[in-house]
């Protein structure tokens, strides 16, 4: 927090907390409050009055995950490649929500063993990683026509060759919020689509 | 006074150390696109698809290192400033805007033609605003024409970022990564091909202009009275630089010192003649961004692959700074 905004809040009468979120359990804290080194950042239910509702939702955020995640348990994991831009290629790697989210859907991310939460790629490392699935995070609007990006689509890697190359489009899924269910959901939908009425099933019967 | 040497003369074309140049240069070249060829990660084997791959990063890096080589060359005679080159005085920053308009889907009237054409006609406005505001009756002062070119470059960014900020997701690129310069894997092997195309025959108008670009960089009067049209020659030069720039950035994105380091290594083995000087001068961009791209692949620090800029800058900053360095109190240009 910039040191004006700190004694400009304190003039005022302000709270300022500040949040990092990376993580799905970094996104529940921020709900919910955390310990941090001697004292306790309040979370955003606590910090607007409505701390019981936070913890609420947080935790029906986890059980919907959960039930999510039991769902797609059992099936086989494609290994995915996905991809938040493609000029330059950069991936989801680990360390971060739509790595997790993407394990809950029933996905193995190539770049789990990655260095970096989000590192470019060259073609070559496509092919090297011969993910079966390819994912394009399109953050966008996402009401522009839209092709497997050619570059991707004439590599010898198995998503090229069946076909799996897939956009998920919408402005909510780069959020680390409570909107993950949905853009699990949606992974789930692309990645097993026979498992997605299941797993909608699944995360209503989770609901309170 | 010096009489300057006559236009025509019958000295050579190319003397015995600039022909040893390109021998070492072409060598170089030759290594670091069989190393670009060879080298690769780690996992992957070498077939016909991943050469091919190879292959056309190395066309884009020859072809940028290439061009922004000798647009360094003619800006740099032409402006009558050592420190000009395409990156400092802002023409590949205009180059740059012009393919952010197309990015932003600005220009999709104009089919698979937006891109370069308002990327060439960036780069050439970028370059007659510049050359309009820092003359004065046909005389241009070096260290305004710096300041102009610093001044129009930090106004070009700043309507990049405004694009940005206008559409920041809706861009389909990491503009931010762009900006730091990359090799496009993902252009298609026409738009490659047509810029190499085009690179090639601006290098070869350049070099076929050779000798009468060495007039240029005398006086207006004393070039006149050597029967050379400075105004025309000007006019299709920077049109031969704003070419090569807009290509450049179209492959590469902008990315700087390619266009500073080379003409000025070149020069200060083989002297300023500007035949040899273009020709030294394309040979050795192309082996540095060829060599650049290995670099790339060799060190990975985790963080993927790390933009050419980068590598560019940390090079070619030092370099650029070691000569700078060596020529001062000799009361001229590196």
């Amino acid at each position: 927090v910039p040191d004006k905004l700190t004694e400009l809040a304190a003039d005022r009468g302000w709270q300022v907390h500040a949040y990092h979120i990376e993580t799905l359990a970094d996104a529940m804290a921020a709900l919910r409050g955390k310990r941090d080194g001697d004292g306790r950042v309040p979370g955003i239910g606590e910090a607007l009055g409505v701390a019981e509702a936070a913890d609420d939702l947080a935790a029906a955020v986890e059980r919907k995950l959960a039930a999510i995640a039991r769902v797609t348990a059992a099936r086989p994991r494609p290994r995915v490649l996905a991809l938040i831009s493609q000029q330059p290629l950069t991936a989801v790697g680990p360390g971060t929500f739509l790595h997790e989210i993407l394990g809950l859907a029933g996905a193995e991310n190539v770049m789990a063993d990655a260095a970096a939460p989000y590192p470019s790629l060259t073609l070559e490392k496509v092919i090297a990683l011969q993910p079966d699935v390819i994912i394009v995070l399109d953050m966008s609007d996402g009401l522009a026509e839209w092709a497997p990006p050619a570059q991707l689509a004439s590599l010898n890697i198995p998503a090229a060759q069946s076909g799996r190359i897939a956009r998920l489009s919408g402005q909510t899924i780069g959020l680390p919020s409570t909107t993950v269910v949905d853009t699990t959901l949606k992974l789930v939908s692309l990645l097993h689509p026979d498992l997605a009425k299941h797993a909608r099933e699944a995360v209503e019967s989770a609901h309170p | 006074m010096t009489t300057p040497e006559p236009a025509h003369t019958h000295r050579p074309l190319f003397e015995r150390r600039d022909l040893a140049l390109m021998v070492v240069l072409s060598v170089l070249l030759g290594v670091g696109a069989m190393a670009r060829l060879w080298l690769g990660p780690v996992g992957v084997s070498l077939d016909l698809q991943v050469l091919g791959l190879r292959a056309h990063r190395l066309a884009i890096s020859l072809i940028a290192g290439g061009g922004l080589a000798v647009a360094g060359v003619l800006l740099q005679a032409l402006l009558r400033n050592p420190l000009a080159s395409p990156y400092i005085i802002g023409v590949s920053s205009g180059a740059a805007l012009g393919v952010v308009m197309g990015l932003a889907g600005w220009l999709t009237f104009l089919g698979a033609a937006g891109e370069p054409l308002a990327a060439l006609v960036a780069a050439l406005a970028t370059l007659i605003i510049i050359y309009g505001l820092s003359q004065k009756r046909g005389w241009i002062d070096p260290l305004g024409l710096l300041l102009v070119g610093v001044i129009v470059n930090a106004i070009n960014g700043a309507i990049i970022m405004f694009i940005h900020y206008l559409d920041p997701l809706g861009m389909g690129v990491d503009l931010n990564r762009w900006m730091l310069g990359y090799i496009d894997e993902g252009l298609s092997r026409w738009v490659v091909i047509g810029v190499g195309a085009t690179t090639l025959g601006g290098i070869g108008l350049a070099t076929w202009l050779g000798r009468s670009i060495d007039v240029a960089t005398f006086s207006d009067a004393e070039a006149h009275s050597l029967g050379l049209h400075l105004p025309r020659l000007r006019l299709g030069l920077f049109g031969v630089a704003g070419l090569l720039t807009a290509g450049a950035v179209l492959l590469v994105g902008p990315i700087g010192f390619v266009g500073l380091i080379c003409p000025h290594l070149v020069r200060l083995i083989i002297g300023p003649r500007h035949t040899p000087l273009i020709l030294g001068s394309a040979l050795c961009g192309a082996a540095l961004l060829v060599w650049a791209d290995v670099i790339i692949d060799l060190a990975d620090v985790g963080q993927g692959q790390m933009p050419v800029g980068i590598v560019m800058a940390l090079v070619g900053g030092p370099v650029f700074l070691w000569m700078l360095h060596s020529q001062l109190g000799r009361g001229g240009a590196p």
